[in-house]
């Protein structure tokens, strides 16, 4: 299991966040990759004509935070109309390093239908994506058990925000 | 493309509907009323065409939500003659402001939020709203998807 070296404990364990992205879906982020959560109401824009899964940007800090639904890029193979997706019960601004030479922090927001909270994660809870169907390869570095809602892939933010073109599949539908 | 756009001397706010979009100054030929658009129609998509310098021209309407809509909105009052070195048509909006890129902050579209459908290359944030930088070509490309789509 790939490990965030910041996050090493004891050489085994690791605290990671533990982010609800839908009812039945978790996912998990390094303990010092989300640095706020949002449970207040905000407002959200819509970019028109982008991914369905990323359409929404809200301002933070006076900065422009693109909102990704993971559950909804895992779960939707159509994944681009311009269609309103459904504002988030709540979001997390994550930050990550942007590629290219000056590897700048950058921040994002993921949606999540409930507050994300604390795990300690070891090796041995090494386990297989939630669903092989599904395109978590994409976006995820790992996964592991969960001890009451079973696999929790932990994603890659720099894939998700950082994506090479057309990395993350995107088919047009009307 | 995109240096060409940020060294603009300035935008072209429109105002369609909620939405704000924002095109470069030297790609805007004239400002038209809407009272001056011909209902005839040379392309399925738009909802007219317009006399621009002797040269007549398509005219579309965008919603809110940057689709290409057949019918004029009410609340359109003035056709804007976009123009690049490819192609010339016009728009139809409720307004229009000048604003000055001093004004704007702008930031590249995030690359999650990309796809060659999208016509925004830049968001700003003026007046503490976002708006949406697009220029002639990408939304020309919105009205040839919408081709494909009929």
């Amino acid at each position: 299991m790939e490990q965030n070296a910041e996050n090493n404990i004891d050489g085994n364990t690791c605290k990671a966040w533990v982010l609800p992205i839908a009812n039945d879906m978790n996912v998990a982020v390094g303990e010092f990759e989300m640095i706020h959560i949002i449970s207040e109401w905000l407002r959200f824009y819509t970019v028109p004509h982008s991914p369905t899964y990323c359409n929404k940007i809200l301002i933070w800090q006076g900065q422009l935070v693109p909102v990704f639904d993971i559950n909804l890029y895992i779960k939707s193979q159509y994944s681009i109309n311009n269609n309103e997706s459904a504002v988030p019960d709540f979001v997390c601004i994550v930050a990550y390093r942007a590629e290219g030479q000056t590897k700048t922090i950058q921040f994002g927001a993921v949606s999540l239908s409930a507050l994300p909270y604390k795990v300690d994660v070891t090796d041995e809870l090494f386990c297989g994506y939630p669903d092989e169907e599904q395109r978590w390869a994409s976006i995820a570095l790992s996964c592991f058990q969960h001890a009451e809602y079973g696999p929790t892939p932990i994603v890659d933010l720099q894939r998700i925000y950082c994506p090479e073109p057309f990395h993350l599949d995107m088919v047009r539908v009307s | 493309m995109s240096e060409q756009l940020l060294n603009s001397h300035g935008f072209l706010q429109l105002n369609l509907g909620k939405m704000r979009v924002l095109v470069p100054q030297h790609e805007v030929q004239s400002l038209e009323s809407t009272l001056d658009i011909s209902v005839e129609k040379n392309d399925m998509n738009s909802i007219g065409n317009i006399i621009n310098n002797g040269v007549t021209q398509n005219v579309f309407n965008f919603d809110d939500k940057l689709n290409v809509i057949q019918s004029m909105s009410d609340s359109r009052r003035i056709c804007v003659c976009l123009q690049n070195d490819d192609v010339a048509y016009g728009v139809t909006c409720d307004a229009v402001n000048n604003i000055d890129l001093q004004e704007v902050k702008l930031v590249e579209l995030p690359e999650c939020m990309k796809n060659k459908y999208c016509p925004v290359l830049y968001l700003g944030i003026y007046k503490n709203r976002v708006i949406n930088v697009v220029n002639t070509s990408t939304l020309n490309n919105v009205i040839s998807q919408t081709d494909n789509l009929n």
